[in-house]
């Protein structure tokens, strides 16, 4: 497969760099795209710009993740993004009665790319929300190992009597927070993305 | 079912080992909600890791997205745009006047040269109406126009009201919003402004459920409620609701004639 990287590669660069002036040539080219887009399947001036601003963050987030090159043009993958967000959020909001027939073909044909991008924001929003559930307590502990901040150093700053009881914490809110997931229907629809055998070492 | 975490997790960090890891690796090609489980709590931990680890980053990015979203998806933004176009494609259209001009003077008998000033006007008048082509707008954008918000020169109830009045009266409703939803006084003009700041935004809802709660109030400004209730049902394209509000709007009421204009429009 050809990995050579598409000149709008530096579309992905500038999100990357925060660089304003050519993430404002995204939003000139391709902020009438969506704008049509969402005014033909029932969004107003509001949701375009929330859908493109949502969009962007879910593809920065699948790039930061790593092995990503865009080989295609940026506005196929945008779309492609950009469309099946907008599918998911209807989903969301239990508005699929309002999908045109095209729209959900169009899903069914998403890329490859496009269709991991969106499943990948979809389970980052999805840990998110039930995070945000979780004690107090629990968030600023979990906080801390997402940061890898080690389990001593994490003991000193909460002053936690122990390593162990550090641990003991942690693994009780890592938990809670797993079952909360696991019982939200959108975990099931979720679940083949996160391929075991991917992700388990063997 | 209950999963030993600790067990997951050092496996994750690759501090389990010995018989326990080979225990653990058999288990896992067994047991497919285990196998489930760690991938998952791998994965939470990718995801949620890579959020954290680039914090700053995402802050300043949406701070970005913010500024650029008002420029190209404001009303004002994409209504300004098409203007832009519309005179654009107009400006590009070769209409060789002068030419012909001549050619018709040359024929046209010199009685009739008194007419060129009636027909410049129409043909400014016709540019004008290609230009804002006002059959193009829909009923409520012909009608609809924002409550201007005035409370004086005293502030009360929230803080930055005056501010929120100033950004509101200029179109940045986003920055007013989050001041009313605050505020806890008493005047009414300021749930209006709400509702009205709610409707440009897209919250047709919330603007909904603001005007409705005026609107069953009794005061000086249950008729203005009403007005702008009908324009966020027609938004939501409920037609009947519209006029169901419009007729409540009672002679001598400042939106009287308007309803009594749009009524029929609703047809």
């Amino acid at each position: 497969m050809d990995r050579t990287p598409h000149s709008d590669q530096k579309y992905i660069d500038a999100l990357l760099n925060n660089d304003a002036q050519l993430i404002d040539e995204i939003y000139l080219k391709w902020h009438k795209d969506v704008l049509n887009f969402i005014r033909k399947n029932n969004g107003n001036e509001q949701d375009a710009d929330d859908l493109f601003q949502e969009s962007l963050m879910a593809i920065i987030r699948r790039v930061r993740k790593g092995d990503f090159v865009l080989t295609v043009p940026f506005g196929g993958y945008f779309y492609a993004v950009y469309s099946t967000q907008w599918k998911s959020n209807l989903r969301e909001n239990k508005k699929d009665k309002v999908i045109k027939e095209e729209f959900k073909q169009y899903i069914h044909e998403s890329p490859p790319l496009a269709l991991e991008t969106t499943l990948q924001e979809e389970r980052y929003q999805l840990y998110k929300k039930y995070f945000e559930q979780l004690s107090e307590n629990c968030r600023q502990l979990l906080s801390l190992t997402f940061q890898k901040i080690s389990r001593k150093k994490i003991m000193e700053r909460l002053g936690y009597a122990s390593e162990n009881s550090t641990n003991q914490r942690i693994h009780r809110c890592r938990g809670n927070l797993q079952e909360l997931v696991k019982q939200d229907p959108a975990y099931q629809q979720l679940k083949a993305a996160i391929n075991p055998n991917k992700n388990i070492k063997t | 079912m209950n999963f030993n975490y600790e067990q997951i997790d050092q496996y994750i960090e690759g501090t389990l080992t010995g018989e326990a890891l080979a225990n653990f690796e058999a288990k896992l090609l067994t047991d497919k909600t285990l196998a489930e489980e760690v991938a998952l709590y791998k994965d939470v931990d990718v995801t949620l890791a890579s959020a954290y680890a680039y914090k700053e980053e995402d802050a300043a990015l949406e701070q970005t997205f913010n500024q650029l979203g008002k420029k190209y998806f404001t009303k004002e933004a994409i209504i300004q745009e098409a203007d832009s176009a519309k005179i654009k494609q107009d400006n590009t259209k070769v209409i060789p006047l002068q030419p012909r001009a001549k050619e018709s003077e040359d024929r046209q008998p010199s009685g009739l040269r008194w007419l060129r000033p009636i027909i410049g006007l129409v043909a400014a008048a016709l540019i004008a109406l290609l230009i804002f082509q006002p059959w193009q707008r829909s009923l409520i954008d012909r009608y609809y126009e924002p409550f201007a918000l005035e409370i004086g020169q005293r502030s009360d109830g929230a803080a930055g009201l005056k501010d929120a009045q100033k950004a509101y009266n200029s179109g940045d409703y986003a920055s007013a919003l989050p001041v009313f939803e605050k505020y806890t006084g008493d005047k009414i003009e300021v749930q209006i402004a709400k509702g009205n700041a709610e409707y440009y935004l897209g919250k047709t809802d919330a603007a909904i459920s603001t005007f409705q709660k005026i609107a069953s109030g009794n005061s000086v400004y249950t008729p203005t409620a009403n007005w702008y209730l009908a324009g966020a049902y027609l938004k939501q394209n409920e037609p009947e609701k519209a006029k169901a509000v419009l007729d409540k709007i009672p002679e001598g009421s400042d939106y009287y004639d308007l309803a009594k204009q749009l009524r029929p429009e609703i047809e």
